[in-house]
């Protein structure tokens, strides 16, 4: 699904000490599985995450996502893209602060009719949250509910693909697990990315690739 | 209700969007303060109706050519569309009114020499006046007027009420047309003989204002006479810097206004930093984020308009009601001024805010957080 070539990103371009984020490396991915990016804070896992969901544009290298070149579309065929094939998971859920949690996950649908609510409900319930707290605020909801509302969110389109970065940084261990296991769920016909750096929770992944200073050391 | 309507984004957060909606209801107010310019214009409405179909003509008091003037007026009496009265030399001056600002003003007095004169003028404008204690000496003034001034029919007015007099008067009749012009009627002496005009009043059937002043102009030719000016045209002389000057006034407080609103609305914005990030990250378009806070910005300030319109009347009403009606006054529910000055402020309110906001939250980046 994903064919990465050379792929570098360079921040603080303009200024003298400039920062490799990601130091031109070749990586493919396939269109399904859990695939794991593991490494210590700055090792550039989340920004090969931002990369490949076209959330940044790499200064060199290439993305093949099914044969299209990501680093050429123009900004409104990544906006189509993100909305149709890809879905987010934060590590701090970003749930809207106002809306209720079935209006968070419709406000990612495509569709605001009927039938989106009945799947979004569908998807809520799925995933442990009650009837009556669709309409909580995430301020009156627990950390492990809150995250499993922006799953919801993540997978209201069907996407191809879901980017989850640190999904389970802000989580006890048993929330954890219960949002790794959703992930392995839906990895089994879809791609799951998960960063992180915890270790512990990647038990389930099809694959782990572990990155240091920008660079794949282990695939 | 969708979640990114601008109706639930408003109904979700009351209290910013009251606060917000307050702050908007200012440049509403702005109607208010153009209905009181332009209810200066209110109390000069008849006399410019009037004036436009009254036209006085007369020598100036240090040119002796009556010949020509003379001849001017058997040239008017000869044309079927025209009515000539004789107006007294006794020209006096309005009582001074009170304007719904509280600022004294005077208007132009029309001067009859006889009650079949007066008659005939009032035939001509429409206005309806019970002629049975006209005399000489008499004055007609509207019921609003004398409501303004604090007189009544019957009541005599002489040098002590207003130092333009000379001799008494007596207020013997009572109009309702709103007008704020005092009608004399004034046996001057000057017509004992029938053959002389000495001023005139002149009056078209079928012209009025500047129709009628350029067909009198043309009528007088080379002749040493005077044409008066047009009212309409000497009251928008005078009231034009009131109008220039409450147009600025609103350009200036357009401007504090929008810096004010455009800061507020940067800290509601700010906040909100990551919701739009998350937006982006989702796939919504910068389009369809602009239009987002387009809407929700629009809609606090259709509201605000809504409100604001609300209170404006219903102040208006009471002050109407209550105060200046019964004091012969007026302040106007409709003028195009307050909606200008209104319009102007508001876009300049609402115009920048959209733009600087709408934009400033489309670049916002998620991986900020």
């Amino acid at each position: 699904m994903f064919k990465v070539k050379d792929i570098t990103m360079i921040y603080d371009m303009e200024s003298d000490e400039k920062s490799f984020a990601l130091k031109g490396f070749d990586l493919e991915l396939p269109d399904k599985g859990l695939i794991g990016i593991i490494g210590p804070s700055g090792s550039g896992k989340s920004t090969l995450m931002y990369c490949l969901s076209t959330l940044k544009k790499p200064v060199e290298g290439s993305i093949l996502y099914n044969d299209r070149e990501l680093t050429e579309i123009s900004s409104k065929e990544r906006e189509v893209l993100r909305r149709q094939e890809f879905g987010f998971i934060f590590q701090k859920h970003y749930l809207i602060p106002y809306m209720g949690a079935m209006d968070n996950v419709m406000v990612a649908s495509m569709n605001q009719g009927f039938e989106a609510r009945e799947k979004a409900r569908t998807f809520l319930k799925n995933l442990g949250i009650k009837d009556k707290e669709f309409r909580k605020k995430p301020s009156k909801l627990s950390g492990g509910q809150c995250q499993r509302v922006a799953i919801a969110r993540a997978m209201i389109n069907d996407p191809k693909v879901v980017f989850a970065d640190e999904p389970t940084a802000s989580l006890d261990h048993e929330n954890a697990y219960n949002v790794m296991n959703i992930l392995k769920e839906y990895s089994k016909d879809r791609l799951v990315l998960v960063v992180t750096h915890d270790r512990s929770i990647l038990d389930g992944a099809d694959r782990i690739i572990e990155m240091w200073d920008g660079e794949i050391t282990e695939a | 209700m969708k979640p990114l309507s601008a109706i639930y984004y408003i109904k979700q957060n009351k209290r910013r969007a009251i606060l917000l909606i307050i702050m908007l209801m200012t440049s509403t107010f702005l109607y208010l303060a153009g209905a009181y310019i332009s209810c200066i214009s209110y109390f000069y409405d008849k006399e410019i109706k009037y004036g436009n179909r009254i036209i006085t003509a007369y020598v100036q008091s240090d040119d002796e050519n009556y010949a020509d003037f003379h001849d001017f007026i058997r040239e008017c009496e000869k044309d079927p569309d025209l009515v000539l009265l004789r107006r007294s030399p006794k020209g006096h001056a309005s009582f001074m009114f009170k304007t719904t600002l509280g600022l004294e003003m005077t208007a132009d007095s029309f001067v009859f020499e006889n009650k079949d004169d007066l008659k005939t003028a009032f035939d001509n404008l429409g206005i309806e006046c019970d002629y049975s204690q006209i005399k000489d000496h008499s004055i007609v003034i509207s019921k609003a007027f004398a409501a303004n001034v604090g007189l009544k029919l019957g009541d005599q007015v002489d040098e002590k009420y207003s130092r333009f007099l000379n001799g008494t008067y007596t207020i013997d009749a009572i109009i309702y047309d709103n007008s704020y012009n005092c009608f004399y009627v004034e046996n001057s002496g000057a017509y004992d003989s029938d053959s002389a005009f000495v001023e005139a009043n002149i009056i078209s059937k079928s012209r009025s204002g500047q129709d009628f002043w350029s067909y009198l102009s043309d009528k007088r030719g080379e002749r040493k006479l005077v044409i008066a000016k047009l009212i309409s045209s000497q009251v928008d002389e005078q009231f034009a810097p009131f109008i220039l000057l409450f147009y600025g006034a609103s350009l200036i407080l357009g401007l504090i206004l929008s810096v004010v609103v455009n800061s507020v609305l940067t800290e509601f914005y700010l906040k909100r930093r990551f919701e739009f990030g998350l937006y982006r990250a989702i796939g919504m378009s910068r389009g369809r984020l602009v239009r987002k806070v387009a809407a929700e910005i629009l809609l606090m300030n259709l509201i605000a308009v809504v409100l604001g319109a609300g209170l404006i009347m219903l102040f208006t009403f009471l002050m109407n009601e209550l105060i200046y009606l019964p004091s012969g006054r007026f302040l106007p529910y409709w003028t195009l001024i307050g909606l200008f000055g209104f319009l102007m402020t508001d876009a300049m309110v609402l115009i920048p805010t959209i733009i600087t906001k709408g934009v400033g939250m489309t670049k916002v980046d998620v991986t900020e957080f």
